[in-house]
């Protein structure tokens, strides 16, 4: 983390005037996490089956993570209904290639455009509603669809869920199956950062600058021009497809999916990652990814009731620092920085 | 040139009747004061004017077209920007981000996901250029919402420029500035009007006196005289509202 604050400070030198005039944040830091991530998929080969499967849930949360923290974090909406986008990407994939018989990308590609169809529809519906009835509505779709889902055992499995094979996946001449470990990892890690980068690149971009604008003042916004509810069904649908991408990759790496993933608690796993990291940055939710899924996998071992350690922790972090751990990372040494390019 | 008309513009609230049968004409490159007492319906006219309330009756041009009833954007985006009572801006963001937020707005692409923001030069030399005019730009990389209340207002009137309009609505941009700052945004507002019409609703009379020719006074409602600083301070309608001689 600390070789990564002082990325920014090198990179704030070197950039021109005009970049140190928008409002420096961590993500800056993008060459670290390359070289990370770089050096854990050289590791790979030699790390343990148990850390692999670690490593790959966070890959696969941490795409969920970052696309709900488009909306959450930048815009400012909070959802409920993600956990829609989550079953049915996984549900996409699953039942494609169990009824229609597709290849990986092609069942892959179903359960994204599912998700992009539903995020479309749900969003014009709930995008113009203020806050509150904005978190409930998008709630209630998300319960529409896990009732559902529960009951329709023909076509989900209900709470059992139902099994896959995986397709093998081609990429032009070369074949691999994600049933490796590595080879899963490999496969997760790619898609998390070409996600990162691409959502890195649209954060960074003037639409980014107005999804944060967007989550700070909706009023002014629109007396500047701006149809702000096209702009929020951007940030909805954008975050709805991560969200069904990060759904498919975890029905592919389960080889499973069940009506579970329409629960709740997927819709609500993601505010408490974005919280622990920190929203409005990218890195921040990854980061909440990490300590949420090292709990999930090493302390609940230990103790059934481990979330009760997990809560303690929230506590206690958001005592000391309620924006989250790279926010106040942000806080204590991104101003410092900021001020530094000034004076420059 | 008539740059704004309304005809018999009407708003109720309920039973309230906010503003009734407002004709109020603005010509181009004109800075039109607008006063009243409190309650006298003067923001609501601008609410009105901005889209933020449809009227109950009667209609709004704007440069010749009608305007009534069109959402606030695409109002914004013919040309019409406001300020508003209270501070209204984006106050995590720097003054810099502030004003090219507008520039953005009614650039090519404002939904533009592909370049960096850094890279767009041709927004943030206009950025900069907006700065120069209302006197920001010593102040660029502050946090806005760490600025005065008279740097406030000066940002204000910066961001409603940005969108480059051609009617700038100012409602009581002298409320809460301390008098040392005030000279600054009086200066200011003369230095837009150079090439932009303004109307102002202001309660400050000195400020009204000094930048206006065209004086309208509204009370209850209803406009209750038009006309030079002189003609309003010896109307007798204005008097007895002001006064409350009888």
């Amino acid at each position: 983390m600390v070789c990564s604050v002082e990325g920014i400070g090198e990179k704030m030198k070197t950039s021109t005037d005009m970049i140190s005039l928008f409002r420096v944040t961590l993500s800056r830091s993008l060459f670290h996490v390359s070289i990370i991530t770089i050096t854990l998929m050289i590791l790979a080969p030699l790390l343990p089956t148990h850390v692999l499967s670690y490593m790959i849930t966070i890959s696969i949360f941490s795409i969920y993570a970052i696309g709900y923290d488009l909306l959450f974090g930048y815009t400012n909406q909070t959802s409920l209904g993600h956990s829609l986008f989550f079953g049915v990407g996984a549900y996409g994939f699953l039942l494609s290639v169990l009824h229609l018989k597709t290849d990986f990308w092609g069942s892959l590609a179903i359960g994204l455009f599912l998700s992009f169809i539903l995020a479309l529809i749900i969003g014009i519906i709930s995008v113009r509603l203020s806050e509150s009835y904005f978190v409930i509505v998008t709630a209630i779709f998300s319960n529409i669809f896990y009732s559902y889902a529960l009951n329709a055992t023909w076509l989900t499995g209900g709470s059992d869920g139902l099994s896959i094979n995986v397709p093998t996946i081609y990429l032009g001449n070369i074949s691999f199956s994600v049933y490796d470990p590595v080879i899963n990892f490999y496969f997760n890690t790619i898609v998390l950062v070409f996600v990162y980068f691409l959502l890195k690149r649209i954060v960074d971009s003037p639409l980014g600058r107005v999804f944060i604008a967007l989550g700070q003042n909706q009023e002014r916004l629109t007396y500047l021009g701006y149809n702000i509810y096209r702009y929020k069904l951007l940030a909805f649908i954008i975050s709805g497809v991560f969200t069904g991408l990060s759904g498919t990759l975890y029905c592919i790496r389960l080889r499973y999916a069940s009506a579970e993933f329409f629960g709740i608690i997927w819709s609500i796993l993601p505010i408490i990652w974005c919280l622990i990291g920190g929203r409005k940055t990218l890195l921040g939710p990854c980061i909440g990814v990490i300590i949420f899924t090292f709990f999930q996998f090493y302390i609940s071992s230990l103790w059934t009731y481990y979330l009760i350690f997990f809560g303690l922790l929230i506590i206690i972090l958001f005592r000391f620092s309620p924006i989250g751990i790279v926010g106040y990372i942000n806080q204590r040494w991104g101003r410092q920085i900021h001020e530094n390019s000034r004076n420059n | 040139m008539k740059i704004l008309e309304t005809i018999n513009l009407t708003k109720h609230f309920g039973g309230l009747i906010a503003i009734s049968d407002v004709n109020i004409t603005i010509e181009k490159n004109e800075i039109r004061g607008l006063i009243g007492p409190n309650g006298a319906g003067k923001t609501t006219f601008l609410n009105l004017i901005t889209g933020y309330y449809k009227p109950t009756k009667g209609k709004i041009f704007f440069n010749g077209s009608d305007i009534t009833g069109l959402p606030p954007y695409k109002i914004i985006q013919k040309g019409i920007a406001r300020t508003f009572q209270l501070t209204n801006f984006f106050p995590e963001m720097t003054v810099f981000e502030n004003i090219w937020l507008g520039i953005n707005s009614i650039s090519r692409k404002p939904w533009d996901f592909y370049h960096h923001i850094g890279s767009l030069k041709y927004l943030n030399d206009k950025v900069l250029e907006i700065l120069n005019l209302v006197g920001l730009d010593q102040k660029k990389h502050m946090i806005a919402g760490n600025l005065s209340y008279g740097d406030r207002k000066l940002l204000e009137i910066g961001i409603a420029l940005s969108t480059n309009p051609t009617l700038i609505l100012l409602d009581e941009p002298m409320q809460g500035v301390s008098p040392e700052e005030k000279e600054k945004v009086v200066e200011c507002i003369k230095r837009i009007s150079v090439d932009k019409t303004v109307l102002i609703i202001e309660h400050d009379i000195d400020v009204i006196l000094r930048l206006c020719k065209t004086i309208t006074v509204l009370d209850r409602g209803k406009v209750i005289a038009e006309g030079t600083p002189n003609e309003i301070s010896m109307d007798i309608n204005v008097q007895r509202t002001y006064l409350g001689i009888e």
